[in-house]
């Protein structure tokens, strides 16, 4: 566990960071070089046979290049940044870690975790890590699920969740199943309204559970099968814990509890554990999250193993 | 206009069905809330005598801070209401701290195996009973929200539904016990 991150940043992967940032160059050198090669040569092909059809493959072309030239450009860096500097962050919170950068959890265990009940037809990952975490089992990657409907221009894809999934394996003496997701009705609608349409959106079985805290109320709504044991774990300083978490990372979380695990869900809009492309890597922000993570998740362990 | 006659009592009545079930939701979630404190609160004044039982064999001049226990135990018999209840468990709490400090003072006691299981179960309970109340305080908020707010507030009246009082901490719960004459020396 790193207790102090400033430290471990200057000792431990400052240095390699500094490193990568000239990979990061090297390879908008080389992304911007090639783009500007593709771009130029498509215009004088456009400019030339200025044909609708040929047009708009030549689009198409154009747009498969450039993803292509982007993957292959930084290539180098995103392996070197996984090998060097998420292989020993992970190695310093999860003892016997075990990270493989196209591994993932695997359907079951996301499905295990309560969090999102929606159908899926699309599951992928990466960045698989797994080892003990305080004395448990841990297991993480990142996940993209999606429900894809339709076929041909008909066709839509809604995502289900992005983001990082974090599974720990921990024995604790609550009975019940909690789920903890993040208020999107409250915020927009108040607590009031938004409580009615939480009611009318509600999918399970568990109960919709209120409690003392405000502020908490119009970020997270809550579920669980039991009133008392949820209350339990909810404590108000567990409650205080996780608005200071949602403030300090600005991403979205949820969290379920149940018999013999706890599950942690951040929601992100891009790959979390891909390095910065456009800003410098030095300043590690996907590392100082990741130990805010971690450190929620001893939290967590800690108030679950007080109730 | 003859189809709107119709329609606005229907829609009168519909409103008024629903605010209605709306206020017995909330006074029956105090209900369950009562039943759960009370259920919890039984638990542990079960295990008192136990606990009681096991500590006397050891602590043989604490028989004031004991008989205090049994004392506020049989209360718990007598009392008619879950506020009386509560309100002997908040006292049976301050001398529960006082004992344990005061077990300290018995090592023999702290290593015998009946006493740390009642003392683990008496812990647990405690945070059942407090995370009961909180149920029961939440409930409670609700449900005085409701009656009080518009549109609740028009047929609460009417319903016999009247304001209700939370479960506070009392005063001497708040403060933490003189410990001075707990230790011996």
């Amino acid at each position: 566990m790193i207790e102090n991150f400033s430290d471990f940043y200057l000792k431990k992967i400052r240095g390699k960071l500094v490193l990568l940032e000239v990979e990061r160059k090297k390879g908008l050198r080389l992304f911007s070089l090639l783009s500007f090669i593709t771009l130029a040569s498509s215009i004088k092909l456009f400019w030339t046979y200025r044909n609708p059809v040929f047009n708009q493959f030549l689009i198409i072309a154009v747009v498969v290049l450039l993803v292509l030239i982007y993957k292959l450009s930084f290539h180098t860096y995103r392996k070197k940044y996984k090998e060097k500097i998420l292989a020993v962050l992970f190695g310093e919170y999860l003892k016997d870690c075990f990270f493989r950068p196209d591994g993932h959890l695997s359907e079951a265990e996301y499905v295990s975790t309560l969090i999102y009940q929606s159908a899926f037809n699309k599951f992928s990952g990466e960045d698989y890590a797994a080892g003990v975490f305080q004395g448990f089992n841990l297991k993480m990657s990142e996940l993209q699920v999606a429900y894809q409907s339709g076929s041909g221009k008909n066709k839509s894809t809604k995502s289900v969740f992005r983001g990082l999934m974090i599974i720990y394996y921990m024995p604790h003496r609550l009975k019940t199943i909690t789920v903890i997701k993040p208020d999107y009705s409250a915020k927009i609608l108040g607590t009031w309204l938004g409580g009615i349409f939480n009611k009318m959106e509600k999918r399970t079985s568990l109960e919709s559970v209120r409690l003392e805290n405000p502020e908490f109320e119009r970020e997270f709504k809550i579920e669980a099968d039991d009133q008392i044991d949820v209350r339990k774990f909810l404590t108000p300083y567990m409650q205080e814990q996780m608005l200071k978490l949602r403030a300090r990372i600005k991403m979205p979380f949820a969290l379920s509890v149940q018999p013999g695990q706890v599950s942690f869900a951040f929601s992100t809009l891009t790959d979390f554990f891909d390095p910065p492309i456009i800003t410098s890597c030095i300043e590690a922000q996907t590392a100082k999250d990741i130990d805010s993570f971690f450190k929620f998740v001893r939290d967590v362990k800690l108030e679950l193993e007080k109730a | 206009m003859s189809v709107a006659m119709y329609l606005v009592p229907i829609v009168i009545l519909i409103v008024i069905i629903l605010i209605h079930n709306m206020l017995v939701g909330k006074r029956n979630q105090i209900e369950n809330a009562e039943g759960a404190l009370d259920a919890v609160l039984k638990q542990r004044f079960d295990l008192i005598p136990q606990l009681v039982e096991v500590t006397k064999q050891f602590m043989e001049h604490e028989e004031k801070l004991l008989t205090r226990i049994i004392e506020l135990r049989s209360r718990v018999d007598s009392a008619s209401s879950l506020k009386e209840k509560n309100q002997i468990d908040q006292e049976l709490n301050s001398e529960l701290k006082k004992l344990n400090i005061t077990v300290e003072n018995y090592p023999q006691l702290l290593s015998n195996n009946n006493f740390t299981k009642l003392q683990d179960a008496m812990i647990d309970l405690e945070s059942n009973v407090s995370a009961a109340r909180r149920f029961y305080n939440t409930s409670v908020v609700e449900y005085n929200d409701a009656i009080q707010m518009f549109p609740g507030l028009l047929l609460a009246p009417t319903m016999g539904m009247k304001k209700r009082e939370r479960f506070t901490v009392e005063e001497n719960e708040k403060t933490v016990p003189n410990t001075k004459n707990l230790f011996k020396k």
